[in-house]
């Protein structure tokens, strides 16, 4: 398997037909409780791998648990192809599935395994089928060993040749990688990306892990409490992102409110320059890359105390260095270059060297 | 977990849930219309009859007296097999629990071929030893063969007792035996009242035993009334009199926990305690161990082998009738079994894979049939067949839905730990895998079950086999299987006759134990 690099991102879905639509899906599990699931619409193109980011807990898996049609939505419709799958039982909806824990049958040989949901496959076709599918996630030689006796990874690689035999447009991985040790996920996560690229398989991952979730899909949402908060490219949400929880969630960032007047903002940290326009009374994130540290100019005889921050820890990770700091009365993450010279109790000045993003305005 | 809450129960599922239930209950709704068919005048005469309270008398002594001699029995011998450092404890344990797998009546054949003229106690003495009959009889030999439920249940709880929780007793002053009393006993309640609860159901529902040593309980009344004169009417009064003192019992039983709050409280695993010398009780301890084994097990199997080994004659004409009620027995048991393990296999799914009051009060049905009384249970049947469905009474077909009605229960155990371990997430992969629920059950599940509906069969069979007070009601006439065969030659001193029934008996009960152990060891 090769990973293939070259495919490049479709921002939008305009001009492609989607193959998956999910409209307004609401679940509640008890009526005097909140729905996990509210209100949730998203769509997919063809061979697309989409994410679903969320904190635990916050009805990603229940989304996707609805779309293979585990759970029944109390509202909302899921299309595929065109067709309403809102109703139908999971049998007939040819979505494949991986699970967290993978689920592979425990009396079943890997072969028995993949050849599970081929039975309308004559023997030769199908035997042709399996031994296809197990080359492609590279298994052949283990085929006639039982799930036990493989490692999580093989384990790993079964349940998702399980899952595409059949050959269908979707697959929904439910945290696939979170029960794989890190040295381990890294590849997979290539491996399996690799694959469906190769076999213009469209996927749906579920994933708690920002970074997974960034380097591994063309498109993610993130949820939170039941609701989408925002749909991007993962470099859009990264660097656009909408709401305060998304900016954190996606990475460190510092929160700084300010009064917007077009383009430009007046803030604690001095004037910025905005992505966007507001105006009025506004929430700004800047991620830590996006500021830098320097020395006062205390002995130039230029008062500019206001602007100036005392330094709190220093945290040195090779590549990198960053800083915490103490500014007025909120803390900022600085990223440095690892040759910067500052320590704990050092006197600095924090300088914006990028656009803020406008996270919250008053109305 | 919240998502099963409003998850709907398959109708097919359901539909067999509520027939089970309906199959335990219809009966029971026969026998109080039965009993209300007596007149005004009649009733009143029945119930206040003063015999009433003799019966009830009796049937409540004999039940503290055995729950009281059994805690005295098993409390030393559990303390001793978990917390001291007696050697072989494992085969110490399995020795003790064995007397279990011995029904009472067969227990009872043992001390009477004992004693008396004609003993090989005489034979071994010189003189006949005393029977044990009456209120000391049944007390013994119930006891004798109930204390391993409380054994049992109150080793588990001593070895899983946290021994920081005694260590902290000790080190606030207190002497080893006032821990006991104000830490140890205080956790055991749970264990206590669980073990008191399975011996009270098995001494109110007691036939062979009082029946032979002619102690005059509810159960033995209801016989009577069977057997001799057949008050029909009065024998339902006494049925259900003896059924609300079973609700009774687990009624308390249900308060008594309530109150309970005894789960760890706070973080980190419970250690491991540090075993107890024995030292100078090394003696008494194994003398201790021995009054149950010998009383349990050594007594009927002297029995059995010095009658079968004396009176070879006696039995060796009546080969083939041993051979017919050996078939009796198996035909009778093997499709009580299969029926079991087919009914216990919905309940058990559906108390596992849909959690909700509803599938747990359907599932708690099962326990219904095996709580009644036995002897109250057939006689709800007969008055069940007799009224609704004629064409069943006196077939063996009766006798079949009988047994595996009543050792539902016991067929669900093995078939729900064995779902435990089967992950719903399989039936689901199977589904999306285009499968419909029923397929992906039979495809990812099912396999995974084998073991434990086998299990399931096998318990329900030999326990069938042992069975005696259904047996004896609901058996077609002529129709006399191992069990019957021994409680008819007892009662009736014939010792030799009896002896090789008891001994097949004794050889099924064995393959039984193996088998408990064997599902307690995975």
């Amino acid at each position: 398997m090769k990973p293939l690099n070259a495919e490049r991102p479709s921002p939008n879905l305009t001009g492609t037909t989607p193959i998956l639509r999910v409209q307004s899906l609401t679940k509640r599990f008890h009526p005097s409780l909140p729905p996990v699931v509210q209100e949730v619409s998203f769509e997919m193109g063809p061979s697309e791998v989409f994410a679903l980011l969320g904190p635990s807990g916050c009805g990603k898996t229940t989304t996707l648990r609805l779309i293979a049609g585990f759970e029944q939505a109390d509202s909302g419709q899921i299309w595929m192809d065109g067709q309403n799958l809102t109703g139908r039982p999971v049998e007939q909806r040819g979505i494949g599935f991986v699970f967290q824990d993978y689920a592979l049958f425990p009396h079943l040989s890997v072969y028995g395994n993949v050849a599970f949901g081929l039975r309308q496959l004559s023997g030769k076709t199908r035997q042709k089928r399996v031994e296809e599918v197990l080359s492609l996630v590279g298994l052949t030689v283990f085929k006639d060993r039982k799930p036990g006796e493989l490692s999580g990874g093989q384990q790993q690689r079964v349940a998702l040749a399980r899952a595409i035999a059949p050959g269908p447009k979707l697959v929904l991985l439910d945290e696939p990688f979170s029960s794989l040790d890190a040295a381990l996920r890294q590849s997979t996560r290539d491996e399996v990306r690799a694959l469906l690229k190769q076999s213009g398989i469209g996927a749906i991952l579920v994933t708690h892990d920002q970074e997974e979730a960034l380097s591994f899909a063309d498109r993610l949402a993130v949820m939170r409490g039941g609701q989408l908060e925002q749909i991007g490219t993962p470099e859009e949400v990264y660097h656009h992102p909408r709401t305060p929880f998304v900016a954190q969630f996606l990475g460190r960032t510092n929160l700084i409110p300010g009064e917007a007047r077009g383009l430009e903002a007046e803030t604690p940290l001095g004037r910025m320059v905005l992505m966007d326009e507001a105006q009025g009374a506004v929430l700004l994130s800047l991620r830590p890359e996006g500021l830098s540290l320097a020395a006062p100019l205390g002995h130039l005889g230029i008062s500019a105390k206001q602007l100036e921050g005392t330094v709190l820890s220093r945290e040195f990770k090779g590549h990198d260095l960053t800083y915490r700091v103490q500014f007025g009365n909120r803390e900022l993450t600085v990223q440095e270059s690892p040759e910067s010279p500052f320590y704990p109790g050092d006197k600095v000045r924090v300088l914006v060297r990028a656009k803020a993003v406008v996270v919250g305005r008053s109305k | 977990m919240l998502p099963s809450l409003t998850k709907p129960i398959p109708k097919g599922l359901l539909a067999v849930a509520l027939l089970v239930g309906l199959a335990v209950m219809l009966p029971l709704f026969y026998l109080v219309l039965r009993a209300a068919q007596a007149e005004p005048h009649q009733l009143v005469e029945i119930v206040l009859r003063e015999r009433n309270l003799q019966l009830l008398g009796n049937t409540v002594a004999l039940l503290v007296g055995v729950i009281a001699l059994s805690t005295l029995l098993a409390l030393p011998l559990a303390w001793i097999t978990s917390r001291t450092n007696l050697r072989g404890k494992r085969i110490w344990t399995v020795l003790l629990v064995l007397p279990l797998a011995v029904p009472g009546y067969v227990g009872v054949f043992g001390f009477f071929g004992a004693t008396g003229a004609n003993g090989w106690l005489e034979n071994l003495l010189g003189f006949p030893w005393p029977r044990p009959t009456g209120y000391l009889g049944a007390l013994g030999v119930l006891t004798l063969f109930t204390y391993p439920y409380l054994f049992l249940n109150l080793r588990a709880a001593l070895l899983g007792l946290d021994a920081g929780l005694e260590e902290s007793a000790r080190s606030l002053g207190y002497k080893s035996y006032e821990v006991f009393w104000r830490v140890v006993l205080p956790q055991l309640q749970p264990a206590l009242y669980a073990g008191w609860l399975l011996i009270g159901l098995h001494v109110l529902g007691d036939f062979g035993v009082v029946s032979l040593v002619r102690f005059e309980t509810f159960s033995y009344a209801i016989y009577l009334q069977y057997s001799a004169s057949f008050d029909r009417i009065y024998a339902a009064w006494l049925s259900l009199m003896l059924i609300l003192l079973t609700g009774s019992l687990l009624l308390l039983e249900s308060r008594l926990l309530k109150n309970l709050s005894l789960s760890r409280v706070g973080l980190g695993s419970a250690r491991r305690q540090n075993l107890v010398p024995l030292g100078a009780w090394t003696l008494p301890s194994y003398a201790w161990m021995a009054l149950p084994i010998v009383g349990a097990l050594v007594v009927p199997l002297i029995s059995i082998v010095y009658w079968t080994v004396q009176h070879p004659n006696t039995y060796v004409g009546g080969l083939a009738g041993i051979l017919e009620s050996l078939q009796n027995s198996v035909q009778a048991s093997a499709p009580a079994a299969l029926v079991a393990a087919g009914l216990a296999l919905p309940l058990a799914y559906l108390g596992v894979r849909y959690p909700s009051r509803l599938s747990r009060l359907l599932e708690r049905t099962a326990y219904i049939g095996y709580a009644t009384p036995p002897l109250a249970f057939a006689l709800a049947l007969i008055f069940f067949s007799l009224r609704g469905v004629p064409f069943l009474y006196q077939t063996l077909a009766l006798l079949i839905l009988a047994y595996a009605l009543h050792f539902l229960a016991e067929a669900i155990g093995p078939i729900r730990s064995a779902l435990y371990q089967a992950p719903p997430r399989l039936e689901e992969a199977a589904r999306s895998l285009g499968y419909r629920p029923l397929q992906a059950f039979l495809k990812a599940t099912f396999p995974l079950l084998q073991r434990g509906v086998l299990a399931s069969m096998a318990l329900v069979f030999l326990s069938a086999v042992k069975e005696l007070p259904l047996t004896f009601l609901l058996a077609p006439v002529g129709y006399s299987t191992l069990s019957t065969r021994i409680w008819g030659y007892t009662s009736e001193a014939m010792f030799a006759e009896a002896a090789p029934y008891a001994l097949l008996i004794v050889l099924f009960s064995a393959c039984l134990v193996g088998l408990l152990l064997a599902q307690e060891r995975r």
